[in-house]
């Protein structure tokens, strides 16, 4: 009886050499954090906004050669996400919108840019604001108080098919829907759900 | 909303455990590998066995005895529709009560569809299947339905070296020759760890009423799990 108890066991450690051997890819990785793990330059931005704000969280994410702390909260029904550098300085603000919702000139060039692909089908889309010209306050007055959403870049996140199959991609648009940037999504594995 | 599915299911899976009486409970180890072969084909090679634990009031004698149901290899073969819609065929080749005198044994055909609806941080996911259940001297089609839950516990993304969590409840359905048909149920919950890029390893608890409309056989089952995702370098 013990030796079929311990097969399991013994398959479990045999393949620990393919688990080592198997770990190569590198990616962005999202931990969740307190507030008190916040840079207290960000929270200092924010604290205008987060007293009626709801569903509020922070994480820092990881990158290769960049750190990045973020807040993402749900404000007049707007879905906000606010990433700042370890300083606390405003990197970007990013709005939750449906895909319809573009502004038709990118919107079409959008369409456009993935017609390239066999079939493509939108997961998510995001308008991003980032300060350039503005300083950090006046940005998020202009985008959270003021609801001034003129001239966003895009962030789409789009699974499309291509002769190798099918892939999820991040996409950054500019403010007329040019293409500028695109990272692949790894998305979450389906075995555990799928058997 | 994850805070409150979580501790909505862990209640139901205390309660559903609570006055288990003298029924045994179960222990099944599984260890598969999925791969991707091709543009959108994968395939997933598992083993697996199941233990039964005896408790006193069914053997009369002291202490936990054990035996071994079963031992089996797996096999299926997935193709992906689109990224939310899969469909999968499968083979199952079971050794019952291996360690028996007389050799029984079982050889399951499946074929599934399984959809995941929502794929943000809570995915919401269904698994139809359908098996033709060969047995040494008897046949059974079997009908299943799935529906499950998964979400990462810590942040909105599922990160190597952490925890997320899972569960589902299963219908299941067997049209048996000149017999009754029995109806099952399996509600689970469990905790996943994501070791890095490709391994993870997942423990769960299923309650399992199998043929509930009759004499309705209840039991525990404890589920490990460890799923090595072998990726492509596309």
């Amino acid at each position: 009886m013990t030796r079929w108890l311990a097969i399991p066991l013994m398959l479990w450690v045999l393949m620990i050499p393919i688990i080592t051997l198997a770990q190569g890819q590198k990616r962005e990785v999202e931990k969740k954090i307190k507030i008190a793990d916040m840079p207290e330059a960000a929270l200092s931005l924010l604290e205008p906004y987060l007293s009626s704000a709801t569903s509020i969280k922070y994480y820092k994410e990881t990158d290769i050669g960049h750190d990045s702390y973020e807040c993402k909260f749900i404000l007049d029904e707007n879905r906000y996400s606010i990433e700042f550098d370890p300083h606390g300085r405003l990197e970007d603000v990013e709005m939750l919108v449906d895909i319809n919702d573009l502004a038709s000139k990118a919107h079409d060039k959008i369409i456009t840019h993935l017609q390239q692909y066999q079939r493509f089908r939108f997961r998510r889309a995001q308008l991003q604001f980032s300060p350039n010209v503005l300083t950090e306050a006046q940005l998020l007055v202009r985008v959270i108080q003021n609801q001034n959403w003129e001239n966003p870049y895009h962030e789409i996140v789009v699974a499309v098919k291509d002769e190798k199959g099918w892939s999820t991609y991040e996409m950054l648009f500019d403010q007329d829907g040019i293409f500028l940037s695109q990272k692949k999504v790894i998305s979450r594995q389906t075995d555990n759900i799928l058997y | 909303m994850r805070r409150w599915i979580f501790l909505i299911l862990c209640c139901a899976a205390s309660y559903s455990s609570y006055g288990q009486g003298s029924t045994a409970f179960v222990w099944e180890a599984s260890t598969a590998v999925n791969y991707k072969l091709g543009k959108d084909w994968s395939f997933n090679t598992s083993i697996a066995n199941r233990t039964v634990w005896l408790d006193n009031d069914l053997i009369g004698e002291s202490g936990l005895q054990s035996r071994l149901a079963f031992a089996e290899v797996n096999q299926f073969a997935t193709y992906k529709i689109h990224p939310r819609l899969k469909s999968s065929v499968g083979y199952k080749y079971r050794w019952l009560e291996p360690t028996g005198e007389d050799r029984f044994f079982e050889h399951r055909i499946t074929q599934q569809l399984a959809m995941i609806h929502r794929t943000r941080v809570v995915r919401l996911s269904s698994r139809l299947r359908s098996e033709q259940r060969f047995r040494n001297e008897s046949f059974a089609q079997r009908l299943r339905y799935r529906f499950s839950v998964d979400f990462p516990l810590s942040g909105e993304s599922l990160d190597p070296k952490e925890f997320y969590f899972v569960a589902s409840n299963e219908v299941t359905y067997e049209i048996l020759e000149n017999r009754h048909n029995p109806w099952g149920n399996r509600v689970s919950s469990g905790l996943g760890y994501l070791f890095g890029e490709v391994t993870k390893l997942q423990l769960s608890f299923t309650y399992r009423s199998d043929n509930f409309t009759r004499r309705n056989l209840n039991r525990l089952f404890i589920e490990t799990a460890l799923f090595i995702n072998v990726r492509s370098k596309s």
